[in-house]
């Protein structure tokens, strides 16, 4: 006879029946997050190892030969990661700098609070291609008449219909909407800081800047981290203000990895090697966003 | 409880007995390509009608946004529509490879068709789309500033940079063109107008033949830049939508797009004094033709469960008059035998496709996505009037496309 199984203690007995629970509140999640998302990857990089045109059923398994292709001879993924890297620099430097500023700013007790923090937030709930084609008229219409009124050579033409500035007129618009959520974030962030650390500063005789670098900084690192890794994400892939506004031109030169994997995609018929662009970008996103949470992480206050 | 069965199985007694009186109906899935206003219209009045004459059929009519991409996707997934428009391009090729879309060859309704359209439509020697409508390229010009000038309207290279050159004297821009975006469009054309074959792109490919020493690239070049020295500067920033502001407001005395471009023009003034006429040949004055593109062509696919109704329909849009019907509200040529188009700002257009002065666009049999990669270097070139730069982009695009 086999002997009783022992009775699980009340404990362990809570403890494994909570973990069903967990387990099937997360399990809906899970599968849609598995079914939606890793599948789709799973299958792109399959997809990336074939010949696959887009169209119809017959491709081959090609191995590696379209990374290699990607590497080796593609003057055009070449210039535009060199074009998203420096897109990116520039935004990210833009939303930090001018959304911790207009955070600053906002967080301070001043009239009309309320006002302005609604109004710097409007950009962000028009839609991108909207606001890139109200845009595109101003630079067209508005503002050269501006810049001839005023004199200057450079505001008097169309700044991106000129290869050198395309960039710039791309960034304003991006940054001019794309650092309303950012403002938002920080103005949260500077909200969690104890204020009495900053009279307890003050009290010891830490200046203005030595409380900035000192307890505002460390404190923000956690939503720093958030607003950079979402910035940079938006940086390496920014693809709908340039089609509403240039289409990758002039000649090319805002043409993003986004833009050139849909153009391999959907004007050339190469879609398998569009996938396999896609797929090293990921990777570069995933790497750059990996070093950037661990510098983040580092420093912040715990 | 039994009532509410009771109640259930009536409905869906019911329901099987609505069904059972549709049942004979054939639906058939139609998906256009065309989202321009007049096209719609024109399309849905012919498939109404196809619908009232044959009934136990019903064709129904699908128009969205992008559909090249959306059955681009479809294709993938083998779930091809029962019937779609199509323009010309080399991913429809892929379909026909692929084993997708019905063979027409040799249905009797192709006898209706133009037979030198129907010749340019086939595919490895079998025809896989029946071509419908085309569109035409050429130059647009202000009549009423023509005539204020004292200027004829060109026909020739000379004639026309002679006009430029007067017009610019009066201080009037001679051009306003879609140049922050559409270059690829002209260049693409002002080259099929030059050659109607790629032989000398595949020859530069295989690295036989210098981009310098090409008529098509050299031709080409050279005319861009006459174009550019008498352009309006504020074409480079301009795309569809300003360049016909430009035209429109005395901004430009001419521009150079497609016929399907005096809709729009004439919606915003409907007494606009302007004519379409074919573009000179920068080359050979001799072969200024009009360049055309079969613009619309249709298709069945080879899964449609319906094939006999699919070319039903087929053969019913190939009737002269459901045809002449179509080109009255959409406004383009059509290639139907017997059906008259007459447009007055298109007379002269008219007047040389009917004389056969036409050249074919060669987006047909270029590489696909190789105009807008070479419209890059078109637009440098523009931009920088830097030929030499030009040929070498020219031919690193050319090389990339050919070659992989």
């Amino acid at each position: 006879m086999s002997a009783l199984p022992s009775k699980p203690k009340p404990h362990a007995l809570m403890r494994r029946e909570q973990w069903v629970t967990y387990l099937l509140m997360t399990l809906p999640g899970l599968i849609l997050y598995c079914v939606f998302l890793i599948l789709p990857i799973l299958m792109g990089i399959y997809y990336s190892l074939t010949d696959w045109t887009g169209i119809g059923t017959n491709f081959n398994f090609i191995g590696l030969d379209n990374y290699v292709k990607v590497f080796t001879n593609d003057k055009r993924f070449g210039n535009a990661l060199l074009f998203n890297l420096r897109y990116s620099l520039f935004l990210v430097a833009g939303i930090v700098v001018i959304g911790f500023i207009l955070a600053m700013l906002l967080n301070r007790e001043m009239k009309g609070r309320s006002f302005f923090r609604t109004l710097y937030f409007m950009p962000a709930v028009l839609s991108m291609i909207t606001i890139a084609l109200v845009f595109k008229q101003v630079y067209f219409y508005v503002l050269p008449s501006i810049g001839q009124a005023v004199g200057s050579k450079v505001l008097s033409e169309n700044i991106i219909a000129d290869r050198k500035l395309a960039i710039y007129g791309i960034l304003f618009v991006h940054l001019w909407q794309g650092v309303a959520l950012p403002t938002l974030l920080f103005l949260s962030g500077l909200q969690t800081i104890p204020v009495d650390l900053y009279e307890a500063a003050s009290i010891d005789g830490a200046n203005a800047w030595h409380q900035f670098k000192s307890i505002t900084v460390p404190y923000i690192l956690p939503t720093l981290s958030v607003v950079l890794v979402l910035a940079v994400k938006q940086g390496l892939n920014v693809f709908d203000y340039i089609n509403a506004m240039t289409k990758g031109g002039p000649g090319g030169a805002t043409t993003s990895i986004a833009m050139l994997i849909w153009q391999n995609a959907w004007e050339r018929n190469r879609f398998s090697y569009a996938i396999a662009q896609a797929v090293i970008t990921g990777l570069i996103i995933a790497v750059i966003s990996f070093i950037q949470i661990k510098f983040t992480n580092d420093r912040k206050v715990e | 409880m039994k009532k509410f069965v009771a109640f259930l199985l009536a409905a869906v007694m019911l329901l099987s007995l609505a069904s059972f009186a549709h049942a004979e109906d054939v639906e058939l899935e139609f998906l256009y390509h065309k989202s321009e206003t007049d096209a719609i219209k024109a399309m849905q009045t012919v498939i109404d009608q196809f619908n009232a004459a044959n009934p136990g059929i019903k064709v129904n009519f699908v128009q969205i946004p992008d559909a090249a991409t959306v059955l681009q996707t479809r294709a993938t997934q083998n779930d091809l529509p029962d019937m779609f428009g199509c323009t010309t391009s080399t991913t429809y090729e892929l379909m026909f490879e692929s084993g997708l879309i019905m063979d027409l060859t040799g249905q009797e309704f192709l006898n209706n068709i133009a037979p030198s359209t129907l010749a340019l439509s086939g595919y490895q020697g079998k025809i896989y789309r029946m071509p419908y409508s085309l569109s035409c390229y050429g130059l647009y010009v202000r009549t009423d500033i023509f005539e204020q000038q004292g200027i004829a309207l060109p026909t020739t290279w000379a004639e026309l940079m002679a006009a430029c050159e007067k017009l610019q004297a009066a201080g009037i821009y001679p051009f306003g063109l879609p140049d922050k975006d559409m270059v690829y469009q002209r260049m693409e054309r002002m080259m099929s107008m030059l050659s109607d074959n790629d032989d000398e792109f595949k020859a530069i490919a295989a690295g036989e033949l210098d981009p310098r020493e090409s008529t098509v690239l050299k031709g080409y070049a050279e005319a861009s830049l006459d174009i550019a020295k008498y352009t309006n500067p504020q074409s480079k920033g301009a795309g569809y939508d300003e360049s016909y502001q430009l035209f429109l407001n005395d901004g430009a005395a001419m521009t150079i797009n497609g016929q399907w471009s005096l809709g729009t023009l004439l919606g915003f003034n409907p007494d606009l004094p302007v004519a379409m006429i074919p573009l000179p040949n920068p080359v050979d004055d001799e072969k200024s033709n009009v360049i055309v593109s079969i613009d619309t062509s249709f298709c069945i696919s080879a899964t449609t469960k319906h094939p006999e109704e699919c070319l039903k329909f087929l053969a019913f849009l190939a009737q002269t008059d459901t045809a002449q019907t179509y080109t009255d509200i959409e406004g383009s040529p059509n290639v139907i035998q017997g059906v008259h188009y007459s447009v007055s700002q298109l007379e002269k257009i008219n007047e040389a496709m009917s004389a056969g002065k036409t050249a074919l666009s060669l987006n047909a049999i270029w590489p696909s996505g190789l105009r807008k990669a070479l419209g890059d270097a078109a637009t440098n070139l523009i931009l920088d009037g830097d030929l030499e730069a030009f040929y070498d982009e020219a031919q690193l695009t050319i090389e990339d496309y050919y070659n992989n």
